[in-house]
């Protein structure tokens, strides 16, 4: 029996997620996720983990997941969902905790899979009902919605995700609104290389010719919008920062002031499907 | 003039699923509007669409009729707000194609390519009821330009076709304004 265990660190969880999801290659029968010093999550670092969470136990016999001690962040993760729906094959250090929920549409979107277009049509008024109370019913509230369905539109379209997409917000009363769509699919590099003309690209290059109009993987007339959408979308916004990480690529839109700045860098650790986080200031 | 409104299902719309769902009740109702009549097709309601569903629900409805589907018939969109106006707009554009839109006015306009559809829109008003002749004398090109224009203007919506019989025999089509604000 081969075990691997990964040791969470307290704060940007979601980075150790890429090595982990790497590990799962189906030589081990039981996987450990030690996340007891777990002290603050994004709802990036959530949709990470619960994705590495729900593959791993496809993946292998067992899979613990050792909670947070923090009695805080131990009710934090159950108010976010993420122990909700857990693979029967899954073993939690300790229950969920039983809790009094108060109605927070106006301030978070729990963690949920979306794996149909009737899931994303849910999932649009959950971000419409974030995103209202922070910037009213304008651009802003509806660039938020357009990132994400279209973010999670491209995951059903084209990712193949074992898990679907794994969405998750929270709003911040300093840092402002943050929202992340995950999938464990085939990310943007190899999608794009599944076309002849786009074979020899490199993971950067691939993700940058993907964010341009019009570049599908399938060649067909009218598709190729997703990508694009989404950067246009964010940058109809006043002040936010959009990352969209796949395979060895990383891309950062930061637009300030009607002003969008596009930054690209190559990560040590190759992202599994695409990672797209949204963070709107106030 | 006949009304679909898209908004009754919720306010934002996304996905390739949900446009060809939408499509398809779309086309049911232009299958009940009579010939020379038309549809018009709002998005009241709507804060927001995607490029997918915009492409899927209304770019497809206008490929078809380019291929004759509904093409006896109009068809608008109207009541877009800046977003979903801006995102069919850039649905059109990819596709090189347009579609007739009432703005704010309750003008007809085109959204979309090429440049000279509103040019030609303009005339096709003018005349209201008319062959393919009549436009090319109103804008001083030839009868063969004017058919192509007209093949994009019954596409885009703006103008039913129907086929007459000249007295001299052969094959012609009579077109006819189906816009609602001059219909």
């Amino acid at each position: 029996m081969k075990t691997f265990i990964l040791s969470v660190p307290p704060t940007a969880g979601n980075a150790v997620v890429p090595g982990a999801v790497a590990a799962l290659d189906g030589s081990c029968t039981r996987f450990e996720v030690m996340a007891g010093s777990l002290s603050f999550a994004t709802p990036l670092d959530l949709c990470a983990l619960r994705a590495l969470v729900d593959q791993a136990a496809r993946v292998c016999d067992t899979v613990f997941f050792d909670c947070p001690v923090t009695p805080d962040v131990h009710n934090y993760l159950a108010r976010m969902n993420f122990y909700e729906r857990i693979p029967a094959n899954v073993e939690l250090s300790r229950g969920a905790p039983a809790l009094r929920r108060t109605n927070r549409t106006a301030r978070l979107i729990e963690v949920c899979r979306v794996e149909s277009s009737d899931d994303v049509q849910r999932l649009e008024e959950s971000v419409w009902a974030v995103a209202q109370p922070h910037f009213g019913s304008g651009p802003m509230a509806r660039a938020c919605v357009s990132v994400i369905a279209a973010a999670t539109e491209n995951v059903l379209d084209h990712a193949k995700s074992p898990v679907g997409a794994m969405v998750a917000a929270q709003s911040y009363s300093r840092t402002g609104l943050q929202l992340a769509v995950v999938d464990l699919g085939l990310g943007i590099p190899d999608t794009l290389r599944s076309r002849a003309e786009y074979r020899s690209l490199t993971d950067i290059e691939a993700v940058r010719r993907a964010l341009d109009d019009g570049v599908t993987s399938t060649g067909e007339a009218g598709r190729g919008a997703g990508l694009a959408e989404i950067i246009s979308s964010a940058q109809r916004t006043r002040n936010s920062t959009l990352v969209i990480q796949s395979g060895r690529a990383q891309f950062t839109v930061s637009c300030s002031r009607g002003t969008a700045r596009t930054y690209s860098t190559r990560p040590g650790i190759s992202t599994p499907g695409t990672w797209i986080s949204l963070v709107l200031k106030p | 003039m006949a009304r679909y409104e898209i908004g009754g299902g919720g306010v934002f719309f996304a996905t390739r699923e949900r446009g060809r769902r939408v499509r398809e009740e779309i086309e049911q109702e232009l299958a009940r509007v009579s010939p020379r009549d038309g549809l018009a097709v709002s998005f009241k309601g709507v804060e927001g669409i995607t490029v997918s569903f915009g492409d899927e629900c209304i770019a497809k409805l206008i490929v078809a009729r380019a291929a004759g589907d509904f093409d006896d018939r109009g068809l608008v969109i109207e009541d877009m707000n800046a977003d979903v106006r801006e995102t069919l707009e850039a649905v059109f554009l990819r596709r090189k194609m347009a579609v007739v839109a009432l703005n704010d006015a309750g003008q007809p306009e085109i959204l979309g390519e090429p440049a000279w559809m509103n040019v030609t829109l303009a005339a096709a008003l003018e005349l209201r009821s008319f062959r393919a002749s009549d436009l090319a004398d109103r804008l001083h090109i030839t009868p063969q330009a004017a058919n192509n224009r007209l093949k994009n203007l019954v596409s885009s919506g703006a103008v039913a076709r129907e086929r007459i019989v000249p007295s001299g025999g052969g094959k012609e089509f009579g077109y006819e304004v189906v816009v609602p604000a001059y219909a």
